[in-house]
């Protein structure tokens, strides 16, 4: 019975720390809107509440930041009309146009297209909604646009970005022409013999 | 203190070990099939890699796995390896609680080394492996299991129900932190509840084409404002369970629900929510793996008659 006794506290503490790490207490980079949206005194009690959630989970952070776990959830989240297409090209010298190799959800250019669109990999491609670009995006785009110069001996350049699309009021999308976050890869000069 | 017995009551029950068996092989399989398809893809020596080679650009001296091998491709091979030997004997119920534990921590490595592939669903399966660990999961279909009868020492027919209530629990508070997480106004009335629609036509996610999302307009609004229904009113859940178990009490909504089985609606809602993700967007292991955690959502004698049914026809001379 003792043991029990211990075991529904330890269950109750667990419970408790994982409550209070899933506060919807807006993130640093939500706190704008969350400034324009509340009153001042609203904005002062929600950081208040925020400091001490931290200090009473000071002692678990080690744990969580270890096994990289937390406990706010956010299913897919992020559903607004302004998206992007990521697309690659390559071209055969620095006068010669762009010709498309890879580009998201298109069948007659799918370069690697398997490996591109798994999950983790996206992940490192796919901007964040707000953000940009994620950390994993330069990586991303060495590695890939050096794939392609190994494929394909001709290219000298890739170039690897995103289209912003707008998704229609009821589903469906139109490429808006503006391309964001460019990444160009040179194959690298051979030296004479 | 009649409060803290009737909660010290609660989490000393003991069940048989189907849910939390069930919940080891689908959790085991999603990690050691998505680990598998990396190495269908040639990503192994890719996403763990520290650039310019590979992604793993989070490959610092912090992290254990590169202090003691190195930031290199064969560091994040060794990984890919430890994972999928420790997922395969977690499924199989080898060593469960060694594997479990070897499993989160490369997890967590894997994780670490290219924290843009590590998405909300190998948190979640690390959660529930880490509960898992300290459960019986393993007295049922498990090598393990099978060992100690041959030793003379089987596990108990009734082990710890605590780990499935926690559980359910977490599966509770996943669907409900994610209602409440979602401010956009796509979500709500205001947004005329497009999330669902943009998300079928958002090219890095959707599985097909998205010409034909508008043609089947108010569907996916009407998919968006059951998903938030779904998720907000997961709370409820615990409030359906407790009414099934005590449904010789008196109470007119209590009867309600239980005459119309309003926990297996909102069951089936999430079945059909994940099998819909599966089908129209390319989430990966992420509808599976939430699916994983669902025997829990059971009651031990719902899963002891769906067994003896299976068995049923399964050997049907032998019962």
């Amino acid at each position: 019975m003792r043991w029990a006794a211990i075991r529904a506290g330890l269950i109750a503490l667990a419970i408790v720390v994982g409550l209070l790490d899933g506060l919807p207490i807006p993130a640093a980079h939500e706190r704008p809107v969350m400034k324009r949206r509340l009153s001042p005194g609203m904005v002062d009690a929600v950081d208040e509440i925020d400091r001490v959630r931290k200090q009473l989970l000071e002692p678990f952070r080690p744990i969580g930041e270890a096994l990289r776990l937390h406990q706010r959830w956010k299913l897919f989240a992020g559903a607004s009309r302004k998206r992007w297409r990521m697309r690659i090209e390559a071209r055969t010298g620095p006068t010669a146009e762009w010709q498309l190799v890879y580009r998201v959800l298109d069948d007659e250019h799918d370069f690697m297209a398997g490996g591109l669109e798994y999950r983790r990999v996206r992940g490192a491609w796919n901007p964040h909604s707000t953000l940009g670009p994620r950390g994993g995006y330069r990586p991303f785009a060495t590695w890939v646009g050096q794939r392609v110069l190994d494929a394909y001996p001709a290219y000298t350049d890739v170039r690897i970005h995103h289209e912003r699309i707008l998704i229609g009021p009821r589903g469906g999308f139109r490429g808006t022409g503006e391309m964001l976050h460019p990444v160009i890869v040179n194959r690298p000069l051979r030296r004479p013999p | 203190m009649k409060a803290w017995r009737a909660w010290v009551e609660l989490w000393d029950r003991r069940e048989p070990a189907t849910a939390l068996a069930l919940v080891r092989i689908f959790v085991g399989l999603c990690l050691l099939g998505d680990l598998l398809v990396v190495e269908r893809y040639g990503l192994v020596d890719v996403l763990w890699t520290p650039p310019p080679e590979g992604l793993g650009y989070g490959a610092t001296k912090e992290l254990w796995s590169v202090r003691w091998f190195g930031a290199s491709a064969e560091t994040g091979r060794l990984l890919w390896w430890i994972g999928v030997a420790s997922s395969a004997a977690f499924t199989v119920g080898l060593g469960m609680r060694v594997a479990a534990v070897v499993m989160v921590l490369v997890s967590a490595q894997l994780g670490l080394i290219a924290p843009g592939g590590d998405r909300g669903i190998d948190v979640a399966l690390r959660v529930f492996a880490f509960v898992l660990a300290l459960s019986s999961c393993h007295a049922r279909w498990s090598i393990d299991a099978i060992i100690r009868r041959k030793l003379g020492r089987p596990f108990p027919a009734l082990v710890p129900a605590w780990p499935r209530y926690l559980l359910f629990a977490q599966l509770v508070w996943i669907y409900f932190s994610s209602g409440h997480n979602k401010s956009e106004p796509e979500w709500w009335p205001n947004g005329e509840y497009a999330a669902l629609a943009n998300a079928m036509s958002d090219p890095h996610f959707a599985r097909f084409s998205p010409e034909w999302v508008p043609y089947v307009w108010p569907l996916p609004a009407i998919a968006t404002a059951v998903t938030m229904l779904f998720e907000l009113g997961a709370p409820l859940l615990l409030l359906l369970v407790w009414f099934e178990a005590t449904a010789e009490r008196p109470g007119r909504i209590r009867h309600w629900c239980n005459r119309w089985r309003v926990r297996w609606i909102w069951i089936a809602l999430g079945v059909a929510f994940h099998v819909g993700i599966a089908i129209f967007l390319r989430l990966g292991i992420f509808p599976w793996g939430m699916l994983a955690l669902y025997p829990v959502l059971l009651r031990a004698d719902e899963l002891v008659r769906a067994e003896a049914w299976v068995r049923q026809r399964v050997y049907p001379r032998r019962s």
